[in-house]
């Protein structure tokens, strides 16, 4: 089983299970992973008060819309609970004409996340991998450090990160978070497949300079250990500032490090821009071979 | 079946009349075309005009056409380049779909449908 941690979601789900959509809204969101066979699991997210959750209610509504949209379809059973979670999960399984659904709905107290979940099978429906997932499922209170792992990037950061940008192309995930407000902090994480078809024969300096754009510019550099990795520490000349900053004449800097995780094979650049206050350690915010970040 | 699965099925023939150079890039795949009945003289003597299509390919590029043999499936060159690059099922669909894509436009292959 392998963790996914997204928006101060976080949960566990079989190997060969992927991210396939994502949404970069905290207050409500959807995302989906999918194995190779189709989608396993849609994860809808809602920031509620407790006082307006009506778990009954929803599933209610979901077994009138599977009703609908697939009218061979049968409600198998009516509801269930499983206790073990913070959420208290209850749910509904509709047998339908090509595929199996359960439909799955929890709230966790403490963050005020309402999840609903549905798990798509086109074979035999497994309740024990479901049941376990859902089990897994807990969310992260504001204020504490948040972890996210999608896309092969694993990321500790604050929870006021939240994400800028997330594009997936097909050997390269790049994640960008940012904080508001006039300090305002930014990290960026990229990871690249095929690190030796990345550099063509270059350093990680000469590379990683090659993929700056203007007015970004690398001022020096230094050989690091991250993790196990032997790396290079950049001091880069920040972009451009905001408005405000500018205003306010907020001092800003930036730096970058870079490494070639082995196990992984995987090139990994963490870019961090922000006032001169607050600056996280990059090493402590990105981890790789497939270990949490500190 | 979806229309997913069924490209996940198929089975990618090179075309027989390519004619594949090897150098220090990779591969150069050269690929004759048919001649346009307007392609003759005078205006070839003003705008030379190839009788041939030719693609460089990669190392990479190359390895994926050498499995474009009429025997492997799709998802058979899916999973041959995930796990020679440790890349993850969806990437690696994407990457080899996208190349295929553009070898079948190219004229460079054929994509057939696989049994069922």
């Amino acid at each position: 089983m392998q963790t996914f941690a997204w928006q101060g979601i976080q949960f566990e789900h079989p190997d060969d299970w992927e991210c396939v959509r994502f949404s970069k809204k905290r207050q409500r969101g959807e995302c989906a992973l999918a194995d190779p066979r189709g989608r396993r699991l849609s994860l809808l997210w809602g920031r509620v008060e407790a006082k307006t959750v009506n778990a009954t209610m929803i599933l209610e509504e979901a077994a009138a819309q599977l009703g609908k949209s697939d009218p061979k379809g049968a409600l198998l059973q009516r509801k269930w609970q499983t206790l073990k979670s913070a959420a208290g999960w209850s749910g509904i399984e509709w047998r339908g004409a090509e595929e199996d659904l359960t439909v799955a709905v929890g709230y966790f107290a403490d963050s005020g996340h309402l999840l609903q979940a549905q798990f798509t099978t086109d074979r035999k429906c497994d309740l024990a991998l479901q049941r376990r997932i859902l089990e897994s499922f807990h969310c992260q209170k504001p204020g504490t450090a948040w972890r996210w792992r999608a896309f092969g990037c694993a990321v500790r950061l604050p929870s006021e990160y939240d994400v800028q940008s997330c594009d997936v192309f097909p050997g390269r995930a790049a994640l960008s978070f940012a904080t508001r407000g006039r300090k305002q902090q930014r990290v960026r994480i990229e990871r690249f497949a095929l690190p030796e078809a990345q550099l063509k024969g270059r350093s990680l300096k000469d590379w990683f300079a090659s993929t700056l754009d203007e007015p970004k510019r690398v001022l020096g550099s230094d050989g690091t250990k991250i993790g196990r990795h032997t790396g290079v520490s950049v001091r880069l000349k920040p972009g451009r500032p905001t408005p405000l900053q500018l205003l306010t004449r907020v001092k800003r800097s930036s730096r970058a490090a870079v490494w070639v995780c082995d196990s992984e094979e995987r090139l990994y650049a963490a870019e961090w821009e922000g006032a001169v206050d607050g600056a996280p350690q990059l090493e402590d915010v990105v981890s790789c071979c497939g270990k949490d970040s500190r | 079946m979806s229309a997913k699965d069924e490209m996940l099925k198929a089975i990618p023939h090179q075309n027989r009349a390519a004619m594949l150079e090897e150098n220090s890039r990779g591969v150069l795949v050269t690929i004759p075309m048919k001649k346009r009945w307007w392609a003759r003289a005078p205006l070839t003597w003003v705008f030379p005009l190839s009788s041939a299509r030719r693609v460089q390919l990669d190392a990479m590029g190359a390895w994926v056409l050498s499995q474009c043999d009429g025997r492997h499936r799709v998802e058979d060159v899916v999973r041959q380049m995930m796990e020679k690059h440790k890349l993850s099922f969806q990437e690696s669909r994407a990457a080899v779909l996208q190349f295929m894509r553009m070898l079948s436009e190219r004229g460079i292959i054929a994509v057939l449908p696989g049994k069922k």
